[in-house]
Protein backbone atom coordinates (compact mmCIF):
# COMPACT_ATOMS: atom_id res chain seq x y z
CA UNK A 1 0.00 0.00 0.00
CA UNK A 2 1.11 3.47 -0.77
CA UNK A 3 2.65 5.42 2.00
CA UNK A 4 1.20 8.56 0.49
CA UNK A 5 -2.23 8.24 1.88
CA UNK A 6 -3.05 11.38 3.78
CA UNK A 7 -4.56 14.69 2.84
CA UNK A 8 -4.09 17.37 5.43
CA UNK A 9 -6.64 20.11 6.02
CA UNK A 10 -5.59 23.14 7.93
CA UNK A 11 -6.67 26.71 8.52
CA UNK A 12 -7.91 29.03 11.23
CA UNK A 13 -10.70 28.42 13.70
CA UNK A 14 -14.06 28.07 12.00
CA UNK A 15 -12.71 27.93 8.43
CA UNK A 16 -14.64 24.74 7.76
CA UNK A 17 -12.04 21.98 8.17
CA UNK A 18 -14.28 19.65 10.14
CA UNK A 19 -17.16 20.30 7.75
CA UNK A 20 -15.03 19.73 4.63
CA UNK A 21 -13.70 16.43 5.92
CA UNK A 22 -17.22 15.37 6.77
CA UNK A 23 -18.33 16.25 3.22
CA UNK A 24 -15.77 13.86 1.73
CA UNK A 25 -15.60 11.13 4.29
CA UNK A 26 -17.18 7.72 3.83
CA UNK A 27 -17.47 6.93 7.48
CA UNK A 28 -18.74 9.38 9.98
CA UNK A 29 -15.67 11.43 10.71
CA UNK A 30 -14.14 11.24 14.09
CA UNK A 31 -14.61 14.66 15.52
CA UNK A 32 -12.90 15.87 18.57
CA UNK A 33 -14.83 19.03 18.94
CA UNK A 34 -15.37 20.52 22.32
CA UNK A 35 -17.28 23.54 23.37
CA UNK A 36 -15.23 26.49 22.47
CA UNK A 37 -13.48 28.23 25.27
CA UNK A 38 -11.80 31.60 25.60
CA UNK A 39 -10.80 33.14 22.26
CA UNK A 40 -13.00 31.10 19.98
CA UNK A 41 -16.08 31.55 22.08
CA UNK A 42 -17.59 34.48 20.32
CA UNK A 43 -17.34 32.95 16.92
CA UNK A 44 -18.71 29.47 17.25
CA UNK A 45 -20.14 27.00 19.70
CA UNK A 46 -17.70 24.15 19.14
CA UNK A 47 -14.12 23.91 18.00
CA UNK A 48 -11.82 21.02 17.23
CA UNK A 49 -9.40 20.43 20.06
CA UNK A 50 -7.40 17.49 18.69
CA UNK A 51 -7.63 16.27 15.13
CA UNK A 52 -10.37 15.70 12.65
CA UNK A 53 -10.18 12.40 10.93
CA UNK A 54 -12.11 10.95 8.02
CA UNK A 55 -11.64 8.16 5.50
CA UNK A 56 -12.21 7.95 1.78
CA UNK A 57 -12.41 4.35 0.67
CA UNK A 58 -10.90 3.68 -2.72
CA UNK A 59 -11.59 0.82 -5.08
CA UNK A 60 -9.20 -2.03 -4.29
CA UNK A 61 -9.42 -1.51 -0.57
CA UNK A 62 -7.05 1.42 -0.27
CA UNK A 63 -7.96 4.26 1.98
CA UNK A 64 -7.18 7.92 1.97
CA UNK A 65 -6.96 9.40 5.39
CA UNK A 66 -8.20 12.92 5.80
CA UNK A 67 -6.73 14.81 8.70
CA UNK A 68 -7.80 18.17 9.96
CA UNK A 69 -5.66 20.17 12.29
CA UNK A 70 -7.21 21.95 15.18
CA UNK A 71 -7.70 25.58 14.39
CA UNK A 72 -6.18 26.87 17.55
CA UNK A 73 -2.56 27.72 17.35
CA UNK A 74 -1.54 26.15 20.58
CA UNK A 75 -1.89 22.68 19.11
CA UNK A 76 0.76 23.15 16.49
CA UNK A 77 3.21 20.70 18.08
CA UNK A 78 1.42 17.89 16.27
CA UNK A 79 1.69 19.27 12.81
CA UNK A 80 5.03 17.71 11.83
CA UNK A 81 3.99 14.20 12.70
CA UNK A 82 0.81 14.74 10.83
CA UNK A 83 2.32 15.70 7.52
CA UNK A 84 4.59 12.68 7.09
CA UNK A 85 3.29 10.75 4.12
CA UNK A 86 0.87 13.49 3.17
CA UNK A 87 -0.16 13.97 -0.45
CA UNK A 88 -0.67 17.68 -0.10
CA UNK A 89 -2.10 20.47 1.96
CA UNK A 90 -5.59 21.89 1.80
CA UNK A 91 -5.62 25.30 3.41
CA UNK A 92 -9.07 26.62 4.23
CA UNK A 93 -9.38 30.33 4.87
CA UNK A 94 -12.35 32.05 6.49
CA UNK A 95 -13.10 35.21 4.53
CA UNK A 96 -14.95 36.81 7.43
CA UNK A 97 -11.91 36.90 9.68
CA UNK A 98 -10.47 40.28 10.56
CA UNK A 99 -7.14 39.66 8.89
CA UNK A 100 -7.29 36.61 6.65
CA UNK A 101 -3.89 37.38 5.15
CA UNK A 102 -2.24 37.15 8.51
CA UNK A 103 -3.82 33.71 8.84
CA UNK A 104 -2.61 32.85 5.38
CA UNK A 105 0.99 33.73 6.16
CA UNK A 106 0.82 31.95 9.46
CA UNK A 107 -0.39 28.66 8.05
CA UNK A 108 1.81 28.72 4.97
CA UNK A 109 4.76 29.45 7.27
CA UNK A 110 3.94 26.54 9.56
CA UNK A 111 3.61 24.10 6.67
CA UNK A 112 6.16 25.59 4.31
CA UNK A 113 8.44 22.57 4.18
CA UNK A 114 5.55 20.25 3.53
CA UNK A 115 4.16 22.55 0.83
CA UNK A 116 7.50 22.72 -0.91
CA UNK A 117 7.70 18.94 -0.97
CA UNK A 118 4.13 18.40 -2.06
CA UNK A 119 1.53 20.92 -3.08
CA UNK A 120 -0.95 23.43 -1.79
CA UNK A 121 -4.52 24.31 -2.61
CA UNK A 122 -6.48 27.05 -0.91
CA UNK A 123 -10.21 27.15 -0.37
CA UNK A 124 -11.67 30.44 0.79
CA UNK A 125 -14.84 29.77 2.76
CA UNK A 126 -17.66 32.03 3.95
CA UNK A 127 -17.46 34.10 0.79
CA UNK A 128 -21.23 34.00 0.75
CA UNK A 129 -21.02 36.10 3.90
CA UNK A 130 -18.18 38.36 2.85
CA UNK A 131 -16.89 38.98 -0.69
CA UNK A 132 -13.90 40.87 0.64
CA UNK A 133 -11.08 40.32 0.25
CA UNK A 134 -11.52 38.93 -3.27
CA UNK A 135 -9.65 35.89 -4.53
CA UNK A 136 -7.24 38.08 -6.53
CA UNK A 137 -5.92 39.49 -3.29
CA UNK A 138 -5.25 35.97 -2.02
CA UNK A 139 -3.39 35.19 -5.23
CA UNK A 140 -1.22 38.26 -4.79
CA UNK A 141 -0.42 37.33 -1.19
CA UNK A 142 0.48 33.78 -2.11
CA UNK A 143 2.63 34.91 -5.02
CA UNK A 144 4.42 37.33 -2.71
CA UNK A 145 5.41 34.27 -0.68
CA UNK A 146 6.92 32.74 -3.80
CA UNK A 147 4.13 30.21 -4.31
CA UNK A 148 1.52 29.57 -6.97
CA UNK A 149 -1.53 27.59 -6.11
CA UNK A 150 -5.13 26.98 -7.04
CA UNK A 151 -7.33 29.27 -4.93
CA UNK A 152 -11.06 28.71 -5.10
CA UNK A 153 -14.16 29.93 -3.41
CA UNK A 154 -15.36 26.96 -1.40
CA UNK A 155 -18.34 26.32 0.77
CA UNK A 156 -17.12 23.57 3.08
CA UNK A 157 -20.67 22.27 3.31
CA UNK A 158 -20.69 21.54 -0.42
CA UNK A 159 -19.15 18.22 -1.30
CA UNK A 160 -18.74 19.34 -4.89
CA UNK A 161 -16.74 22.41 -3.93
CA UNK A 162 -14.47 20.38 -1.68
CA UNK A 163 -14.12 17.72 -4.36
CA UNK A 164 -13.04 20.24 -7.00
CA UNK A 165 -10.47 21.60 -4.58
CA UNK A 166 -8.99 18.14 -4.00
CA UNK A 167 -9.03 17.39 -7.71
CA UNK A 168 -7.02 20.56 -8.31
CA UNK A 169 -4.53 19.38 -5.69
CA UNK A 170 -4.06 16.05 -7.44
CA UNK A 171 -3.90 17.49 -10.94
CA UNK A 172 -1.41 20.13 -9.97
CA UNK A 173 0.78 17.38 -8.62
CA UNK A 174 0.47 15.64 -11.98
CA UNK A 175 -1.49 17.33 -14.80
CA UNK A 176 -1.22 14.28 -16.98
CA UNK A 177 -3.22 12.05 -14.70
CA UNK A 178 -5.83 10.48 -16.85
CA UNK A 179 -9.45 10.51 -15.96
CA UNK A 180 -9.98 6.77 -16.01
CA UNK A 181 -8.11 4.14 -14.03
CA UNK B 1 -61.43 28.44 -34.92
CA UNK B 2 -60.86 30.08 -38.23
CA UNK B 3 -61.72 33.63 -39.10
CA UNK B 4 -62.34 35.43 -42.29
CA UNK B 5 -58.92 35.79 -43.73
CA UNK B 6 -57.18 39.13 -43.99
CA UNK B 7 -59.84 41.23 -42.25
CA UNK B 8 -59.20 40.64 -38.60
CA UNK B 9 -55.61 40.23 -37.48
CA UNK B 10 -54.12 36.77 -37.68
CA UNK B 11 -53.95 35.34 -34.17
CA UNK B 12 -50.46 34.02 -33.56
CA UNK B 13 -49.11 32.18 -30.55
CA UNK B 14 -45.39 32.43 -29.96
CA UNK B 15 -43.31 29.50 -28.81
CA UNK B 16 -39.94 29.46 -27.13
CA UNK B 17 -39.60 33.20 -26.77
CA UNK B 18 -39.07 35.08 -23.60
CA UNK B 19 -41.46 37.86 -22.72
CA UNK B 20 -39.16 40.53 -24.05
CA UNK B 21 -38.91 39.02 -27.50
CA UNK B 22 -42.60 38.30 -27.42
CA UNK B 23 -43.24 41.95 -26.70
CA UNK B 24 -41.02 42.94 -29.55
CA UNK B 25 -43.13 40.89 -31.89
CA UNK B 26 -46.29 42.44 -30.49
CA UNK B 27 -44.87 45.82 -31.40
CA UNK B 28 -43.59 44.57 -34.70
CA UNK B 29 -47.02 43.24 -35.70
CA UNK B 30 -48.75 46.38 -34.54
CA UNK B 31 -46.33 48.75 -36.22
CA UNK B 32 -44.38 47.59 -39.26
CA UNK B 33 -46.90 44.81 -39.96
CA UNK B 34 -49.87 47.19 -39.85
CA UNK B 35 -51.88 45.17 -37.36
CA UNK B 36 -52.21 42.28 -39.75
CA UNK B 37 -51.32 39.89 -36.96
CA UNK B 38 -51.44 39.85 -33.19
CA UNK B 39 -49.83 37.78 -30.47
CA UNK B 40 -52.32 35.78 -28.45
CA UNK B 41 -52.00 33.37 -25.56
CA UNK B 42 -52.21 29.67 -26.26
CA UNK B 43 -56.07 29.57 -26.14
CA UNK B 44 -57.14 30.22 -29.68
CA UNK B 45 -54.23 30.74 -31.99
CA UNK B 46 -54.62 30.30 -35.70
CA UNK B 47 -50.93 29.94 -36.23
CA UNK B 48 -47.75 29.66 -34.23
CA UNK B 49 -44.53 31.58 -34.50
CA UNK B 50 -41.41 29.61 -33.57
CA UNK B 51 -37.83 30.75 -33.40
CA UNK B 52 -35.82 27.79 -34.62
CA UNK B 53 -32.55 29.26 -33.39
CA UNK B 54 -33.22 29.15 -29.69
CA UNK B 55 -31.47 26.12 -28.20
CA UNK B 56 -34.62 24.04 -27.86
CA UNK B 57 -36.12 25.52 -31.03
CA UNK B 58 -35.97 22.45 -33.24
CA UNK B 59 -37.44 20.32 -30.52
CA UNK B 60 -40.22 22.80 -29.85
CA UNK B 61 -41.10 22.82 -33.49
CA UNK B 62 -41.09 19.04 -33.71
CA UNK B 63 -43.30 18.66 -30.68
CA UNK B 64 -45.65 21.29 -31.90
CA UNK B 65 -45.85 19.63 -35.29
CA UNK B 66 -46.67 16.25 -33.88
CA UNK B 67 -49.46 17.70 -31.79
CA UNK B 68 -50.84 20.02 -34.43
CA UNK B 69 -49.89 18.55 -37.79
CA UNK B 70 -51.85 21.08 -39.79
CA UNK B 71 -51.65 24.28 -37.87
CA UNK B 72 -49.70 26.86 -39.83
CA UNK B 73 -46.33 27.67 -38.36
CA UNK B 74 -44.17 30.64 -39.14
CA UNK B 75 -40.64 29.42 -38.59
CA UNK B 76 -37.95 32.02 -37.99
CA UNK B 77 -34.31 31.26 -38.46
CA UNK B 78 -31.05 32.82 -39.48
CA UNK B 79 -30.51 29.72 -41.58
CA UNK B 80 -33.93 28.40 -42.51
CA UNK B 81 -33.96 24.74 -43.53
CA UNK B 82 -34.08 24.11 -47.25
CA UNK B 83 -37.50 22.56 -47.13
CA UNK B 84 -40.55 22.74 -44.96
CA UNK B 85 -43.87 20.93 -44.79
CA UNK B 86 -46.88 22.43 -46.47
CA UNK B 87 -48.10 24.16 -43.32
CA UNK B 88 -44.86 25.81 -42.46
CA UNK B 89 -43.71 29.16 -43.73
CA UNK B 90 -40.07 30.02 -43.41
CA UNK B 91 -38.94 33.53 -42.59
CA UNK B 92 -35.30 34.35 -42.60
CA UNK B 93 -33.93 36.45 -39.80
CA UNK B 94 -33.42 39.33 -39.55
CA UNK B 95 -37.16 39.41 -40.07
CA UNK B 96 -38.09 42.24 -42.35
CA UNK B 97 -41.59 43.66 -42.31
CA UNK B 98 -42.05 42.79 -45.97
CA UNK B 99 -41.17 39.14 -45.50
CA UNK B 100 -43.31 38.93 -42.42
CA UNK B 101 -46.28 40.49 -44.18
CA UNK B 102 -45.94 37.95 -46.99
CA UNK B 103 -45.80 35.17 -44.41
CA UNK B 104 -48.92 36.49 -42.72
CA UNK B 105 -50.80 36.55 -46.01
CA UNK B 106 -49.71 33.03 -46.82
CA UNK B 107 -50.71 31.87 -43.33
CA UNK B 108 -54.14 33.39 -43.68
CA UNK B 109 -54.58 31.48 -46.90
CA UNK B 110 -53.62 28.27 -45.12
CA UNK B 111 -56.00 29.01 -42.28
CA UNK B 112 -58.79 29.50 -44.77
CA UNK B 113 -57.86 26.25 -46.52
CA UNK B 114 -57.88 24.16 -43.38
CA UNK B 115 -61.09 25.73 -42.27
CA UNK B 116 -62.84 22.51 -41.36
CA UNK B 117 -62.41 22.45 -37.59
CA UNK B 118 -60.28 19.62 -36.49
CA UNK B 119 -59.35 18.52 -33.06
CA UNK B 120 -55.81 19.52 -32.57
CA UNK B 121 -55.00 16.36 -30.66
CA UNK B 122 -55.75 14.13 -33.63
CA UNK B 123 -52.39 13.76 -35.22
CA UNK B 124 -53.02 11.85 -38.39
CA UNK B 125 -50.54 12.85 -41.04
CA UNK B 126 -52.13 10.38 -43.47
CA UNK B 127 -55.37 12.34 -43.31
CA UNK B 128 -53.71 15.45 -44.61
CA UNK B 129 -55.12 16.61 -47.87
CA UNK B 130 -51.91 18.10 -49.14
CA UNK B 131 -49.08 15.77 -49.86
CA UNK B 132 -47.32 17.66 -52.56
CA UNK B 133 -44.26 18.59 -50.59
CA UNK B 134 -42.05 16.21 -48.72
CA UNK B 135 -42.18 16.56 -44.98
CA UNK B 136 -39.67 18.91 -43.57
CA UNK B 137 -36.57 17.37 -42.11
CA UNK B 138 -35.66 19.15 -38.98
CA UNK B 139 -32.08 18.55 -38.03
CA UNK B 140 -32.38 18.33 -34.33
CA UNK B 141 -29.45 19.22 -32.22
CA UNK B 142 -29.43 16.98 -29.20
CA UNK B 143 -30.68 19.21 -26.45
CA UNK B 144 -30.33 18.28 -22.83
CA UNK B 145 -33.36 19.24 -20.83
CA UNK B 146 -32.98 22.42 -18.88
CA UNK B 147 -32.85 20.58 -15.60
CA UNK B 148 -29.67 18.82 -16.56
CA UNK B 149 -28.47 21.90 -18.38
CA UNK B 150 -28.40 23.66 -15.05
CA UNK B 151 -26.08 21.04 -13.66
CA UNK B 152 -24.14 20.86 -16.87
CA UNK B 153 -23.59 24.57 -16.58
CA UNK B 154 -20.98 23.97 -13.97
CA UNK B 155 -19.48 20.90 -15.63
CA UNK B 156 -19.76 20.43 -19.36
CA UNK B 157 -18.73 16.95 -20.31
CA UNK B 158 -17.67 16.19 -23.87
CA UNK B 159 -21.15 15.22 -24.95
CA UNK B 160 -22.93 18.26 -23.58
CA UNK B 161 -20.16 20.50 -24.83
CA UNK B 162 -20.64 19.12 -28.30
CA UNK B 163 -24.39 19.48 -28.29
CA UNK B 164 -24.16 23.09 -27.11
CA UNK B 165 -21.09 24.28 -28.91
CA UNK B 166 -20.48 21.85 -31.73
CA UNK B 167 -17.54 19.76 -32.79
CA UNK B 168 -14.33 21.09 -34.27
CA UNK B 169 -11.73 18.83 -35.75
CA UNK B 170 -8.11 19.15 -34.73
CA UNK B 171 -6.12 21.25 -37.11
CA UNK B 172 -2.59 21.17 -38.40
CA UNK B 173 -0.85 24.26 -37.00
CA UNK B 174 1.53 24.26 -39.97
CA UNK B 175 -1.30 24.69 -42.44
CA UNK B 176 -2.21 28.39 -42.74
CA UNK B 177 -5.58 27.57 -44.25
CA UNK B 178 -6.61 25.41 -41.35
CA UNK B 179 -5.11 27.85 -38.92
CA UNK B 180 -7.26 30.63 -40.30
CA UNK B 181 -10.43 28.80 -39.28
CA UNK B 182 -9.37 28.97 -35.68
CA UNK B 183 -10.09 32.63 -35.05
CA UNK B 184 -13.08 34.71 -34.11
CA UNK B 185 -13.41 38.39 -33.38
CA UNK B 186 -14.97 38.94 -29.93
CA UNK B 187 -16.00 42.46 -30.94
CA UNK B 188 -18.48 41.02 -33.40
CA UNK B 189 -20.30 39.28 -30.58
CA UNK B 190 -22.04 40.27 -27.40
CA UNK B 191 -18.76 39.41 -25.69
CA UNK B 192 -17.04 42.49 -27.11
CA UNK B 193 -19.86 44.82 -26.05
CA UNK B 194 -19.79 43.38 -22.54
CA UNK B 195 -16.05 43.82 -22.22
CA UNK B 196 -16.07 47.44 -23.31
CA UNK B 197 -19.03 48.24 -21.07
CA UNK B 198 -17.21 46.73 -18.13
CA UNK B 199 -14.20 48.91 -18.89
CA UNK B 200 -16.43 51.98 -18.93
CA UNK B 201 -17.98 50.96 -15.62
CA UNK B 202 -14.57 50.49 -14.04
CA UNK B 203 -13.25 53.79 -15.39
CA UNK B 204 -16.27 55.69 -14.12
CA UNK B 205 -16.31 53.58 -10.98
CA UNK B 206 -20.10 53.68 -11.05
CA UNK B 207 -22.90 51.19 -11.63
CA UNK B 208 -23.32 51.19 -15.37
CA UNK B 209 -25.79 49.73 -17.79
CA UNK B 210 -25.20 48.39 -21.24
CA UNK B 211 -28.39 48.81 -23.21
CA UNK B 212 -28.84 46.61 -26.22
CA UNK B 213 -31.96 45.74 -28.14
CA UNK B 214 -31.46 42.21 -26.84
CA UNK B 215 -31.44 42.99 -23.15
CA UNK B 216 -29.81 45.37 -20.80
CA UNK B 217 -26.85 44.24 -18.77
CA UNK B 218 -25.84 46.07 -15.61
CA UNK B 219 -22.32 46.26 -14.24
CA UNK B 220 -21.35 46.89 -10.64
CA UNK B 221 -17.63 47.57 -10.42
CA UNK B 222 -17.53 47.79 -6.62
CA UNK B 223 -19.16 44.42 -6.14
CA UNK B 224 -17.63 42.97 -9.29
CA UNK B 225 -21.10 41.75 -10.16
CA UNK B 226 -23.18 41.70 -13.30
CA UNK B 227 -26.94 41.67 -13.65
CA UNK B 228 -28.61 40.17 -16.68
CA UNK B 229 -32.07 38.63 -16.81
CA UNK B 230 -31.29 35.73 -19.11
CA UNK B 231 -31.10 32.01 -18.48
CA UNK B 232 -28.46 29.60 -19.74
CA UNK B 233 -30.25 28.80 -22.95
CA UNK B 234 -30.83 32.43 -23.81
CA UNK B 235 -27.18 33.23 -23.19
CA UNK B 236 -26.09 30.37 -25.39
CA UNK B 237 -28.36 31.61 -28.13
CA UNK B 238 -27.20 35.21 -28.00
CA UNK B 239 -23.52 34.28 -27.87
CA UNK B 240 -23.86 31.86 -30.73
CA UNK B 241 -24.33 34.33 -33.56
CA UNK B 242 -22.87 37.73 -34.39
CA UNK B 243 -24.56 40.35 -32.28
CA UNK B 244 -25.54 42.45 -35.26
CA UNK B 245 -27.74 39.63 -36.53
CA UNK B 246 -29.55 39.33 -33.25
CA UNK B 247 -30.10 43.02 -33.06
CA UNK B 248 -31.53 43.28 -36.54
CA UNK B 249 -34.10 40.65 -35.66
CA UNK B 250 -35.65 43.44 -33.66
CA UNK B 251 -37.02 44.95 -36.76
CA UNK B 252 -38.74 47.77 -34.95
CA UNK B 253 -35.27 49.23 -34.53
CA UNK B 254 -34.77 49.33 -38.26
CA UNK B 255 -31.04 49.85 -37.87
CA UNK B 256 -31.64 53.31 -36.50
CA UNK B 257 -30.51 52.49 -33.02
CA UNK B 258 -26.92 51.64 -32.27
CA UNK B 259 -26.08 48.11 -31.20
CA UNK B 260 -25.39 49.15 -27.68
CA UNK B 261 -25.44 52.10 -25.44
CA UNK B 262 -23.69 52.61 -22.11
CA UNK B 263 -25.39 54.58 -19.35
CA UNK B 264 -24.92 55.24 -15.68
CA UNK B 265 -27.53 53.77 -13.35
CA UNK B 266 -29.15 55.66 -10.51
CA UNK B 267 -28.36 54.55 -6.98
CA UNK B 268 -31.94 53.36 -6.37
CA UNK B 269 -31.98 51.25 -9.46
CA UNK B 270 -28.60 49.82 -8.62
CA UNK B 271 -29.80 48.88 -5.17
CA UNK B 272 -32.76 46.92 -6.42
CA UNK B 273 -30.74 45.18 -9.13
CA UNK B 274 -28.12 44.17 -6.59
CA UNK B 275 -30.82 42.38 -4.64
CA UNK B 276 -32.14 40.58 -7.66
CA UNK B 277 -31.68 36.89 -8.31
CA UNK B 278 -30.09 37.47 -11.70
CA UNK B 279 -26.85 38.70 -10.23
CA UNK B 280 -23.68 36.85 -11.19
CA UNK B 281 -20.04 37.44 -10.50
CA UNK B 282 -18.08 39.28 -13.15
CA UNK B 283 -15.61 36.45 -13.52
CA UNK B 284 -18.13 33.69 -13.99
CA UNK B 285 -20.08 35.78 -16.51
CA UNK B 286 -17.09 36.84 -18.61
CA UNK B 287 -15.83 33.28 -18.49
CA UNK B 288 -19.13 31.86 -19.60
CA UNK B 289 -19.78 34.18 -22.51
CA UNK B 290 -16.21 33.73 -23.72
CA UNK B 291 -16.70 29.98 -23.64
CA UNK B 292 -20.06 30.14 -25.42
CA UNK B 293 -18.77 32.55 -28.02
CA UNK B 294 -15.45 30.87 -28.69
CA UNK B 295 -16.87 27.35 -29.05
CA UNK B 296 -13.27 26.24 -29.24
CA UNK B 297 -11.98 29.03 -31.44
CA UNK B 298 -9.66 31.74 -30.17
CA UNK B 299 -9.70 35.54 -30.30
CA UNK B 300 -7.99 36.82 -33.42
CA UNK B 301 -5.55 38.88 -31.36
CA UNK B 302 -3.79 35.76 -30.13
CA UNK B 303 -0.90 33.87 -31.68
CA UNK B 304 -1.58 30.18 -31.06
CA UNK B 305 1.87 29.17 -32.23
CA UNK B 306 3.55 30.87 -29.30
CA UNK B 307 3.70 29.27 -25.86
CA UNK B 308 1.12 30.44 -23.37
CA UNK B 309 0.87 30.12 -19.64
CA UNK B 310 -1.96 30.25 -17.14
CA UNK B 311 -0.97 33.00 -14.71
CA UNK B 312 -3.52 32.05 -12.07
CA UNK B 313 -6.12 29.38 -11.71
CA UNK B 314 -9.64 30.61 -12.33
CA UNK B 315 -12.17 30.11 -9.56
CA UNK B 316 -13.04 26.60 -10.67
CA UNK B 317 -15.85 26.04 -8.18
CA UNK B 318 -17.92 28.90 -9.58
CA UNK B 319 -17.48 28.74 -13.33
CA UNK B 320 -18.67 26.56 -16.17
CA UNK B 321 -16.02 23.91 -16.63
CA UNK B 322 -15.45 22.79 -20.21
CA UNK B 323 -14.18 19.22 -20.73
CA UNK B 324 -10.77 18.50 -19.15
CA UNK B 325 -10.62 21.97 -17.60
CA UNK B 326 -8.79 20.74 -14.50
CA UNK B 327 -6.05 19.02 -16.42
CA UNK B 328 -5.64 21.87 -18.90
CA UNK B 329 -5.42 24.39 -16.07
CA UNK B 330 -2.89 22.32 -14.16
CA UNK B 331 -0.72 21.81 -17.22
CA UNK B 332 -0.75 25.41 -18.44
CA UNK B 333 -0.20 26.66 -14.92
CA UNK B 334 2.79 24.42 -14.57
CA UNK B 335 4.78 25.45 -17.62
CA UNK B 336 4.38 27.45 -20.83
CA UNK B 337 3.52 25.61 -24.02
CA UNK B 338 1.42 26.17 -27.09
CA UNK B 339 -2.23 25.11 -26.98
CA UNK B 340 -1.39 22.51 -29.62
CA UNK B 341 1.28 21.01 -27.41
CA UNK B 342 -1.07 21.01 -24.43
CA UNK B 343 -3.71 19.08 -26.36
CA UNK B 344 -1.12 16.58 -27.44
CA UNK B 345 0.32 16.15 -23.98
CA UNK B 346 -3.10 15.52 -22.49
CA UNK B 347 -4.29 13.39 -25.38
CA UNK B 348 -7.44 15.48 -25.85
CA UNK B 349 -8.99 17.38 -28.73
CA UNK B 350 -7.57 20.83 -29.43
CA UNK B 351 -11.04 22.32 -29.28
CA UNK B 352 -11.17 21.81 -25.51
CA UNK B 353 -7.83 23.50 -24.98
CA UNK B 354 -8.89 26.44 -27.14
CA UNK B 355 -12.22 26.75 -25.34
CA UNK B 356 -10.49 26.82 -21.97
CA UNK B 357 -7.84 29.15 -23.32
CA UNK B 358 -10.38 31.67 -24.67
CA UNK B 359 -12.31 31.77 -21.43
CA UNK B 360 -9.15 32.21 -19.37
CA UNK B 361 -7.92 34.84 -21.82
CA UNK B 362 -11.13 36.80 -21.33
CA UNK B 363 -10.36 36.97 -17.61
CA UNK B 364 -6.81 38.13 -18.24
CA UNK B 365 -5.39 34.90 -16.84
CA UNK B 366 -3.20 34.06 -19.81
CA UNK B 367 0.29 35.30 -20.45
CA UNK B 368 2.51 34.75 -23.43
CA UNK B 369 6.02 34.63 -22.04
CA UNK B 370 8.62 36.53 -24.01
CA UNK B 371 10.02 34.92 -27.13
CA UNK B 372 12.89 32.65 -26.40
CA UNK B 373 11.27 30.84 -23.51
CA UNK B 374 11.43 27.28 -24.57
CA UNK B 375 8.15 25.50 -24.26
CA UNK B 376 8.11 22.45 -22.09
CA UNK B 377 8.28 19.33 -24.16
CA UNK B 378 9.38 16.51 -21.92
CA UNK B 379 6.55 14.62 -20.41
CA UNK B 380 6.65 14.31 -16.64
CA UNK B 381 6.19 10.60 -16.59
CA UNK B 382 6.81 9.00 -13.24
CA UNK B 383 10.47 8.06 -13.05
CA UNK B 384 10.48 5.43 -10.36
CA UNK B 385 8.18 2.76 -8.98
CA UNK B 386 7.22 4.81 -5.95
CA UNK B 387 6.09 7.63 -8.21
CA UNK B 388 4.14 5.22 -10.40
CA UNK B 389 2.41 3.92 -7.33
CA UNK B 390 1.54 7.46 -6.36
CA UNK B 391 0.05 8.13 -9.78
CA UNK B 392 -2.14 5.08 -9.57
CA UNK B 393 -3.33 6.14 -6.15
CA UNK B 394 -4.13 9.63 -7.38
CA UNK B 395 -6.19 8.20 -10.20
CA UNK B 396 -8.18 6.18 -7.74
CA UNK B 397 -8.84 9.22 -5.60
CA UNK B 398 -9.96 11.17 -8.65
CA UNK B 399 -12.34 8.48 -9.69
CA UNK B 400 -13.72 8.29 -6.21
CA UNK B 401 -14.24 12.07 -6.15
CA UNK B 402 -15.98 12.06 -9.50
CA UNK B 403 -18.20 9.13 -8.69
CA UNK B 404 -21.07 11.09 -7.25
N1 LIG C 1 -22.04 30.44 5.46
C1 LIG C 1 -21.04 29.55 5.33
N2 LIG C 1 -20.79 28.70 6.33
C2 LIG C 1 -19.79 27.81 6.19
C3 LIG C 1 -19.02 27.75 5.01
N3 LIG C 1 -18.11 26.77 5.16
C4 LIG C 1 -18.31 26.25 6.39
N4 LIG C 1 -19.32 26.87 7.02
C5 LIG C 1 -19.82 26.69 8.38
O1 LIG C 1 -18.83 27.25 9.25
C6 LIG C 1 -18.89 26.61 10.53
C7 LIG C 1 -17.50 26.23 11.00
O2 LIG C 1 -17.06 25.08 10.33
P1 LIG C 1 -16.13 23.98 11.02
O3 LIG C 1 -16.04 22.88 10.04
O4 LIG C 1 -16.55 23.68 12.40
O5 LIG C 1 -14.77 24.77 11.09
P2 LIG C 1 -13.35 24.22 11.58
O6 LIG C 1 -12.35 24.73 10.61
O7 LIG C 1 -13.40 22.77 11.79
O8 LIG C 1 -13.18 24.99 12.93
P3 LIG C 1 -12.23 24.61 14.21
O9 LIG C 1 -12.42 23.16 14.48
O10 LIG C 1 -12.72 25.46 15.30
O11 LIG C 1 -10.85 24.96 13.84
C8 LIG C 1 -19.83 25.43 10.35
O12 LIG C 1 -21.06 25.79 10.91
C9 LIG C 1 -19.95 25.27 8.85
O13 LIG C 1 -21.19 24.73 8.48
C10 LIG C 1 -19.31 28.69 3.95
O14 LIG C 1 -18.68 28.73 2.89
N5 LIG C 1 -20.33 29.55 4.17
MG1 LIG D 1 -13.04 21.67 13.40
Amino acid sequence: MSQYNKIIFTGPVGAGKTTAIASLSDSAPVKTDARASDMTKERKASTTVALDYGIMNLPGGEKIHLYGTPGQERFDFMWDILTTGGIGLVLLMDNTRTDPFQDLKFFIGKFREFIDQTNLVIGVTQMDLSRHPPLEAYHSQVEALGLKSPIFEVDARSREDVSILIQALLYSLDPELEETP
Amino acid sequence: MSQKPSESPLRIAVLGMDSRTENLFRMFFRGPCQNRAMVVGSETPEATLIDLDVPQGAKLFEQHRSRYPQQPVILLSINPPAEADAHTILVKKPAQAQAMLAAITRTQELVAAVRQPRSAAQAEPSAEPEEAKPAMKVVTRPVANEGSAQRAASLLNEQVFKSYLGHRDDIDPQDPKQLATLFYNPREFLQGHVHSAWEVAVTRDLPTRLETPWRSISFFPDQRMIHVAADEAQLRAVCGIPFRNIVSMDVGMDGRQSLSNVKTITADEAKSLLESEHLVSLESFLWKIALLTSKGRIPDAVDPLRPIQLKRWPNMTRITLPPHAMRIAALLHDSPMTPFQAAQRLGIRQQYVFAFFSAAYALGLISQPAEGVRPATASTQPANPAAAEKVSLFKKILNRLKMS
